[in-house]
Protein backbone atom coordinates (compact mmCIF):
# COMPACT_ATOMS: atom_id res chain seq x y z
CA UNK A 1 0.00 0.00 0.00
CA UNK A 2 1.41 3.38 -0.92
CA UNK A 3 0.29 6.43 0.84
CA UNK A 4 -1.44 9.01 -0.99
CA UNK A 5 -1.04 12.13 1.74
CA UNK A 6 0.92 13.68 4.31
CA UNK A 7 -1.37 12.31 7.02
CA UNK A 8 -0.53 8.41 6.01
CA UNK A 9 -4.46 7.47 6.79
CA UNK A 10 -5.48 7.06 3.19
CA UNK A 11 -3.53 4.48 1.04
CA UNK A 12 -4.01 2.96 -1.92
CA UNK A 13 -2.28 -0.18 -3.68
CA UNK A 14 -0.49 -0.08 -6.72
CA UNK A 15 -0.63 -3.85 -7.64
CA UNK A 16 -2.36 -5.81 -10.73
CA UNK A 17 -5.54 -7.01 -8.95
CA UNK A 18 -4.86 -10.78 -8.26
CA UNK A 19 -1.25 -10.38 -8.05
CA UNK A 20 0.28 -12.85 -5.30
CA UNK A 21 3.02 -10.76 -3.78
CA UNK A 22 6.35 -13.13 -2.12
CA UNK A 23 8.56 -10.96 0.00
CA UNK A 24 12.27 -11.84 1.39
CA UNK A 25 13.65 -9.50 3.75
CA UNK A 26 15.11 -9.20 7.36
CA UNK A 27 12.83 -5.53 7.95
CA UNK A 28 10.57 -7.90 10.34
CA UNK A 29 13.49 -8.24 12.18
CA UNK A 30 13.78 -4.63 12.79
CA UNK A 31 10.91 -3.47 14.15
CA UNK A 32 11.23 -2.42 17.23
CA UNK A 33 8.79 0.60 19.18
CA UNK A 34 9.21 3.38 16.38
CA UNK A 35 5.93 4.25 15.63
CA UNK A 36 6.08 4.13 12.43
CA UNK A 37 6.78 0.31 11.99
CA UNK A 38 3.52 -0.84 12.87
CA UNK A 39 0.63 -1.19 10.56
CA UNK A 40 2.73 -0.54 7.95
CA UNK A 41 3.41 -4.12 6.72
CA UNK A 42 3.68 -4.70 3.05
CA UNK A 43 0.47 -6.71 2.55
CA UNK A 44 2.13 -9.68 1.16
CA UNK A 45 0.38 -13.70 0.56
CA UNK A 46 4.07 -15.01 1.78
CA UNK A 47 6.14 -12.72 4.16
CA UNK A 48 9.75 -14.75 4.39
CA UNK A 49 11.96 -13.46 7.09
CA UNK A 50 15.01 -13.77 5.41
CA UNK A 51 18.50 -12.15 4.07
CA UNK A 52 17.44 -10.84 0.24
CA UNK A 53 21.21 -10.15 -0.98
CA UNK A 54 22.05 -13.85 0.05
CA UNK A 55 18.96 -15.08 -1.24
CA UNK A 56 18.35 -13.39 -4.78
CA UNK A 57 21.29 -14.78 -6.92
CA UNK A 58 19.51 -18.39 -5.83
CA UNK A 59 16.05 -17.48 -6.92
CA UNK A 60 16.96 -15.75 -9.90
CA UNK A 61 18.62 -19.13 -11.07
CA UNK A 62 15.30 -20.58 -10.60
CA UNK A 63 13.86 -18.12 -12.11
CA UNK A 64 15.49 -18.51 -15.00
CA UNK A 65 15.30 -22.29 -15.02
CA UNK A 66 11.04 -22.35 -14.57
CA UNK A 67 10.95 -19.57 -17.52
CA UNK A 68 9.13 -21.37 -21.06
CA UNK A 69 10.69 -19.82 -24.19
CA UNK A 70 6.92 -18.02 -24.36
CA UNK A 71 7.61 -16.62 -21.06
CA UNK A 72 11.64 -15.49 -22.10
CA UNK A 73 9.83 -13.67 -25.26
CA UNK A 74 6.80 -12.04 -23.16
CA UNK A 75 9.67 -10.89 -20.56
CA UNK A 76 11.93 -9.47 -23.43
CA UNK A 77 9.17 -7.47 -24.82
CA UNK A 78 8.19 -6.23 -21.33
CA UNK A 79 12.21 -5.27 -20.75
CA UNK A 80 12.01 -3.22 -24.31
CA UNK A 81 9.36 -1.44 -23.08
CA UNK A 82 10.34 -0.79 -19.96
CA UNK A 83 13.90 0.66 -21.60
CA UNK A 84 11.70 3.25 -23.67
CA UNK A 85 9.71 4.39 -21.15
CA UNK A 86 12.62 4.74 -18.85
CA UNK A 87 14.44 6.74 -21.65
CA UNK A 88 11.28 8.73 -22.38
CA UNK A 89 11.03 9.59 -18.59
CA UNK A 90 14.67 10.28 -18.13
CA UNK A 91 14.19 12.98 -21.36
CA UNK A 92 11.50 14.41 -18.89
CA UNK A 93 13.24 14.94 -16.05
CA UNK A 94 16.19 16.64 -18.00
CA UNK A 95 13.60 18.72 -19.26
CA UNK A 96 11.97 19.65 -16.17
CA UNK A 97 15.85 19.89 -14.82
CA UNK A 98 16.66 22.76 -16.93
CA UNK A 99 13.32 25.20 -15.08
CA UNK A 100 14.60 27.41 -12.88
CA UNK A 101 18.54 26.31 -14.04
CA UNK A 102 20.17 29.74 -13.34
CA UNK A 103 17.77 30.87 -10.53
CA UNK A 104 19.07 31.81 -6.41
CA UNK A 105 18.36 30.00 -4.05
CA UNK A 106 19.76 26.99 -6.31
CA UNK A 107 17.27 24.61 -7.34
CA UNK A 108 17.81 21.39 -6.41
CA UNK A 109 17.86 20.20 -9.86
CA UNK A 110 20.80 21.91 -10.77
CA UNK A 111 22.66 21.32 -7.61
CA UNK A 112 22.03 17.07 -8.52
CA UNK A 113 23.43 18.06 -11.87
CA UNK A 114 26.10 19.57 -10.56
CA UNK A 115 27.37 17.12 -8.10
CA UNK A 116 27.08 14.35 -10.66
CA UNK A 117 29.32 16.33 -13.21
CA UNK A 118 32.11 16.13 -10.84
CA UNK A 119 31.80 12.67 -9.64
CA UNK A 120 30.77 10.23 -12.24
CA UNK A 121 33.44 9.23 -13.47
CA UNK A 122 34.60 8.53 -9.70
CA UNK A 123 33.92 4.94 -7.64
CA UNK A 124 30.96 7.20 -5.81
CA UNK A 125 28.40 6.13 -3.00
CA UNK A 126 25.69 8.76 -2.17
CA UNK A 127 24.73 8.04 1.56
CA UNK A 128 21.50 10.30 1.74
CA UNK A 129 18.32 10.51 1.45
CA UNK A 130 17.17 12.07 -1.98
CA UNK A 131 13.82 12.45 -1.33
CA UNK A 132 13.95 15.88 0.49
CA UNK A 133 15.40 17.04 -3.13
CA UNK A 134 12.61 15.86 -5.27
CA UNK A 135 14.42 12.98 -5.56
CA UNK A 136 16.52 14.74 -8.24
CA UNK A 137 19.86 12.24 -8.18
CA UNK A 138 17.71 9.20 -8.68
CA UNK A 139 16.18 10.85 -11.66
CA UNK A 140 19.26 12.32 -13.08
CA UNK A 141 22.47 10.39 -11.83
CA UNK A 142 23.08 6.75 -13.46
CA UNK A 143 23.22 4.40 -10.18
CA UNK A 144 24.57 0.74 -11.15
CA UNK A 145 26.07 -0.52 -8.05
CA UNK A 146 24.78 -1.53 -4.83
CA UNK A 147 26.64 0.64 -2.82
CA UNK A 148 25.44 3.67 -4.68
CA UNK A 149 23.07 4.37 -2.41
CA UNK A 150 22.02 4.03 0.71
CA UNK A 151 18.25 4.15 0.99
CA UNK A 152 15.91 5.67 3.16
CA UNK A 153 16.36 6.65 7.12
CA UNK A 154 15.36 4.41 9.99
CA UNK A 155 13.66 7.37 11.71
CA UNK A 156 12.13 10.93 10.03
CA UNK A 157 12.95 13.83 11.59
CA UNK A 158 15.64 12.85 14.43
CA UNK A 159 18.53 13.89 12.69
CA UNK A 160 19.19 10.61 11.30
CA UNK A 161 21.52 12.11 8.12
CA UNK A 162 24.45 13.47 8.99
CA UNK A 163 25.26 10.53 11.68
CA UNK A 164 24.33 7.96 9.30
CA UNK A 165 26.26 9.52 6.32
CA UNK A 166 29.40 9.35 8.39
CA UNK A 167 29.08 6.11 9.44
CA UNK A 168 28.70 5.05 5.88
CA UNK A 169 31.97 7.32 4.89
CA UNK A 170 33.75 5.04 7.67
CA UNK A 171 32.38 1.82 5.90
CA UNK A 172 33.36 3.10 2.40
CA UNK A 173 37.06 4.93 3.68
CA UNK A 174 38.64 1.24 3.23
CA UNK A 175 37.08 0.57 -0.33
CA UNK A 176 38.78 4.35 -1.55
CA UNK A 177 35.26 5.19 -2.51
CA UNK A 178 33.73 9.02 -2.72
CA UNK A 179 31.29 9.07 -0.26
CA UNK A 180 29.02 12.17 -0.82
CA UNK A 181 26.35 13.16 1.68
CA UNK A 182 23.63 15.84 0.58
CA UNK A 183 23.03 17.17 3.81
CA UNK A 184 19.72 18.98 5.14
CA UNK A 185 19.92 21.52 7.25
CA UNK A 186 17.06 20.83 9.75
CA UNK A 187 18.40 17.46 10.13
CA UNK A 188 22.10 18.60 10.87
CA UNK A 189 20.67 21.05 13.74
CA UNK A 190 20.32 17.83 15.62
CA UNK A 191 23.40 16.21 15.83
CA UNK A 192 26.11 18.25 14.58
CA UNK A 193 28.90 17.28 17.21
CA UNK A 194 29.35 14.36 14.75
CA UNK A 195 31.61 16.46 12.12
CA UNK A 196 34.17 16.71 15.29
CA UNK A 197 34.14 12.69 15.09
CA UNK A 198 34.42 12.57 11.14
CA UNK A 199 37.68 15.31 11.32
CA UNK A 200 38.84 13.44 14.70
CA UNK A 201 39.27 9.99 12.43
CA UNK A 202 40.20 11.66 9.45
CA UNK A 203 36.87 10.35 7.61
CA UNK A 204 36.87 11.21 3.72
CA UNK A 205 33.44 12.55 3.40
CA UNK A 206 32.26 15.17 1.10
CA UNK A 207 28.95 17.37 2.81
CA UNK A 208 27.29 19.51 0.36
CA UNK A 209 24.24 21.34 2.07
CA UNK A 210 20.54 21.19 1.09
CA UNK A 211 20.54 24.48 2.89
CA UNK A 212 17.05 25.57 2.13
CA UNK A 213 16.44 27.40 5.58
CA UNK A 214 13.65 25.67 6.96
CA UNK A 215 11.64 22.65 8.59
CA UNK A 216 9.83 22.56 5.90
CA UNK A 217 8.14 19.39 5.75
CA UNK A 218 6.74 20.43 8.80
CA UNK A 219 5.63 23.80 7.75
CA UNK A 220 4.18 21.77 4.63
CA UNK A 221 2.14 19.27 7.00
CA UNK A 222 1.48 23.10 8.91
CA UNK A 223 -0.32 24.34 5.72
CA UNK A 224 -2.16 21.49 4.52
CA UNK A 225 -3.58 21.22 8.09
CA UNK A 226 -4.47 24.59 8.82
CA UNK A 227 -6.25 24.70 5.20
CA UNK A 228 -8.53 22.25 6.26
CA UNK A 229 -10.39 24.66 8.97
CA UNK A 230 -9.17 27.86 6.63
CA UNK A 231 -6.95 29.35 8.13
CA UNK A 232 -4.13 31.17 6.05
CA UNK A 233 -0.14 29.42 6.35
CA UNK A 234 1.10 32.94 6.57
CA UNK A 235 2.02 32.18 9.82
CA UNK A 236 3.30 28.80 9.58
CA UNK A 237 6.81 29.80 9.03
CA UNK A 238 6.81 30.12 13.03
CA UNK A 239 8.76 27.86 15.11
CA UNK A 240 9.20 25.86 11.12
CA UNK A 241 11.92 28.78 8.94
CA UNK A 242 15.79 28.50 9.78
CA UNK A 243 16.34 32.40 9.67
CA UNK A 244 16.76 35.28 11.32
CA UNK A 245 20.03 34.75 11.51
CA UNK A 246 20.26 32.34 8.94
CA UNK A 247 22.56 29.80 10.12
CA UNK A 248 26.45 29.70 8.86
CA UNK A 249 27.10 26.51 8.01
CA UNK A 250 30.03 26.86 6.76
CA UNK A 251 31.55 28.44 10.36
CA UNK A 252 29.92 25.38 12.25
CA UNK A 253 31.85 22.98 10.28
CA UNK A 254 34.72 24.67 10.56
CA UNK A 255 34.40 25.48 13.99
CA UNK A 256 33.86 21.39 14.00
CA UNK A 257 37.91 21.15 12.42
CA UNK A 258 36.26 20.56 8.65
CA UNK A 259 37.54 22.50 5.42
CA UNK A 260 34.42 24.24 4.69
CA UNK A 261 32.85 26.82 1.95
CA UNK A 262 29.88 28.88 1.70
CA UNK A 263 26.76 30.06 1.68
CA UNK A 264 26.99 29.25 -1.97
CA UNK A 265 24.06 31.29 -3.38
CA UNK A 266 25.06 31.65 -7.16
CA UNK A 267 24.64 28.16 -9.36
CA UNK A 268 27.99 29.20 -11.41
CA UNK A 269 30.22 29.00 -8.23
CA UNK A 270 28.98 25.23 -7.25
CA UNK A 271 30.82 23.13 -9.91
CA UNK A 272 34.44 24.69 -8.79
CA UNK A 273 33.79 24.67 -5.44
CA UNK A 274 32.69 21.29 -5.87
CA UNK A 275 36.00 20.43 -7.59
CA UNK A 276 37.80 22.15 -5.25
CA UNK A 277 36.14 19.62 -2.28
CA UNK A 278 36.68 16.64 -3.98
CA UNK A 279 40.06 17.41 -3.98
CA UNK A 280 40.49 17.48 -0.07
CA UNK A 281 38.19 14.74 0.12
CA UNK A 282 40.39 12.70 -2.02
CA UNK A 283 43.56 13.53 0.16
CA UNK A 284 41.23 12.00 3.05
CA UNK A 285 39.53 14.95 4.71
CA UNK A 286 35.70 15.70 5.74
CA UNK A 287 34.81 18.84 4.00
CA UNK A 288 31.73 20.58 4.09
CA UNK A 289 29.98 23.08 1.40
CA UNK A 290 26.89 25.32 2.10
CA UNK A 291 25.07 25.24 -0.27
CA UNK A 292 21.85 27.72 -0.41
CA UNK A 293 18.81 25.92 -2.08
CA UNK A 294 15.03 25.82 -2.90
CA UNK A 295 12.83 24.53 -0.76
CA UNK A 296 12.43 20.71 -2.90
CA UNK B 1 -13.29 31.42 -18.60
CA UNK B 2 -10.28 33.13 -19.16
CA UNK B 3 -7.01 31.44 -21.23
CA UNK B 4 -4.90 34.28 -19.52
CA UNK B 5 -5.06 36.26 -16.44
CA UNK B 6 -7.75 38.97 -16.32
CA UNK B 7 -7.19 42.38 -16.81
CA UNK B 8 -7.43 43.29 -12.99
CA UNK B 9 -4.91 40.92 -11.73
CA UNK B 10 -1.92 42.21 -10.30
CA UNK B 11 1.10 40.36 -10.84
CA UNK B 12 3.08 42.41 -7.79
CA UNK B 13 0.36 40.77 -5.36
CA UNK B 14 0.64 37.56 -6.79
CA UNK B 15 4.44 37.68 -6.69
CA UNK B 16 3.53 39.06 -2.35
CA UNK B 17 1.17 35.92 -2.02
CA UNK B 18 2.87 33.05 -3.64
CA UNK B 19 5.28 33.78 -1.16
CA UNK B 20 2.91 34.39 1.81
CA UNK B 21 0.58 31.35 1.31
CA UNK B 22 3.70 29.27 0.52
CA UNK B 23 3.26 27.86 -2.56
CA UNK B 24 7.03 28.23 -3.30
CA UNK B 25 7.62 25.38 -0.73
CA UNK B 26 6.24 23.07 -2.91
CA UNK B 27 6.11 24.11 -6.35
CA UNK B 28 9.74 25.88 -6.27
CA UNK B 29 10.60 29.58 -6.14
CA UNK B 30 10.40 29.62 -10.26
CA UNK B 31 6.97 27.31 -10.19
CA UNK B 32 9.82 24.55 -11.71
CA UNK B 33 7.52 21.59 -9.49
CA UNK B 34 9.22 18.52 -8.14
CA UNK B 35 7.98 15.65 -5.67
CA UNK B 36 6.05 17.90 -3.04
CA UNK B 37 4.23 20.03 -5.87
CA UNK B 38 3.13 19.77 -9.83
CA UNK B 39 5.13 22.38 -12.03
CA UNK B 40 3.05 25.56 -11.98
CA UNK B 41 5.87 26.99 -14.89
CA UNK B 42 4.27 27.28 -18.74
CA UNK B 43 1.13 25.95 -17.02
CA UNK B 44 -1.68 25.33 -19.27
CA UNK B 45 -4.31 25.34 -17.46
CA UNK B 46 -6.31 28.52 -17.52
CA UNK B 47 -7.83 30.48 -14.72
CA UNK B 48 -10.87 28.11 -14.01
CA UNK B 49 -9.04 25.31 -13.93
CA UNK B 50 -6.09 26.71 -12.14
CA UNK B 51 -8.71 28.14 -9.64
CA UNK B 52 -10.39 24.75 -9.15
CA UNK B 53 -7.78 23.25 -8.46
CA UNK B 54 -6.91 25.03 -5.61
CA UNK B 55 -10.29 25.27 -3.93
CA UNK B 56 -10.36 21.36 -4.58
CA UNK B 57 -7.19 19.68 -4.98
CA UNK B 58 -7.09 16.08 -6.30
CA UNK B 59 -5.79 13.44 -3.32
CA UNK B 60 -2.40 15.25 -2.71
CA UNK B 61 -0.17 17.05 0.03
CA UNK B 62 -2.02 20.24 -1.78
CA UNK B 63 -4.28 22.25 0.94
CA UNK B 64 -7.24 23.13 -0.13
CA UNK B 65 -7.70 27.01 0.10
CA UNK B 66 -10.92 28.23 0.14
CA UNK B 67 -12.26 31.98 -0.74
CA UNK B 68 -11.36 32.59 3.08
CA UNK B 69 -7.54 31.57 2.78
CA UNK B 70 -7.37 33.07 -1.23
CA UNK B 71 -10.03 35.10 -2.64
CA UNK B 72 -11.10 34.40 -6.69
CA UNK B 73 -9.18 38.01 -7.06
CA UNK B 74 -5.80 37.09 -4.88
CA UNK B 75 -5.87 33.00 -6.93
CA UNK B 76 -6.19 35.85 -10.45
CA UNK B 77 -3.27 37.46 -8.92
CA UNK B 78 -1.22 34.41 -8.61
CA UNK B 79 -1.99 33.20 -11.87
CA UNK B 80 -0.74 36.10 -13.21
CA UNK B 81 2.32 35.81 -11.26
CA UNK B 82 3.01 31.96 -12.17
CA UNK B 83 2.30 32.95 -15.83
CA UNK B 84 5.08 35.86 -15.64
CA UNK B 85 7.54 32.90 -14.74
CA UNK B 86 10.42 32.70 -17.87
CA UNK B 87 10.65 30.05 -20.15
CA UNK B 88 13.48 27.47 -19.21
CA UNK B 89 16.26 27.42 -22.16
CA UNK B 90 15.98 24.40 -24.10
CA UNK B 91 18.25 21.25 -22.23
CA UNK B 92 20.16 20.62 -26.09
CA UNK B 93 21.77 24.78 -24.38
CA UNK B 94 22.87 23.56 -20.91
CA UNK B 95 25.45 20.98 -21.52
CA UNK B 96 25.56 19.32 -18.06
CA UNK B 97 22.07 17.93 -18.98
CA UNK B 98 23.07 16.51 -22.60
CA UNK B 99 23.99 13.17 -21.25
Amino acid sequence: MTPINRFGMESQSVMKPGAKIVTISSLELNHKSNYQDFGRYVEADVAITGDAEATLPALIEEVKRALTSDRKRALQERGRKVAEANEQSRKQHRELAAIAWDASPISTARLAAEIWAQVKNEDWSLVSWDRMMSSWPTRLWNFSKHYQFIGTHGGSGIGYGLPAAVGAALANKKHGRLTINIQTDGDLCYAPGVLWTAAHHQIPLLNIMHNNRAYHEERMYIALLGAKYDRSPETSDIGTALKGPNIDYASVAKGFGLYSEGPIENPNDLGPAIKRAIERVKKGEPVLLDVVTQPR
Amino acid sequence: MWAQAPNTANTANGKRLFEAKACYQCHGWRGQGGLAGARLAQTKLNLQGFRNIIRNPPPSNMPPYRAAVLTDQEVADLFAYIQSFPAPDPVEKIPLLKD
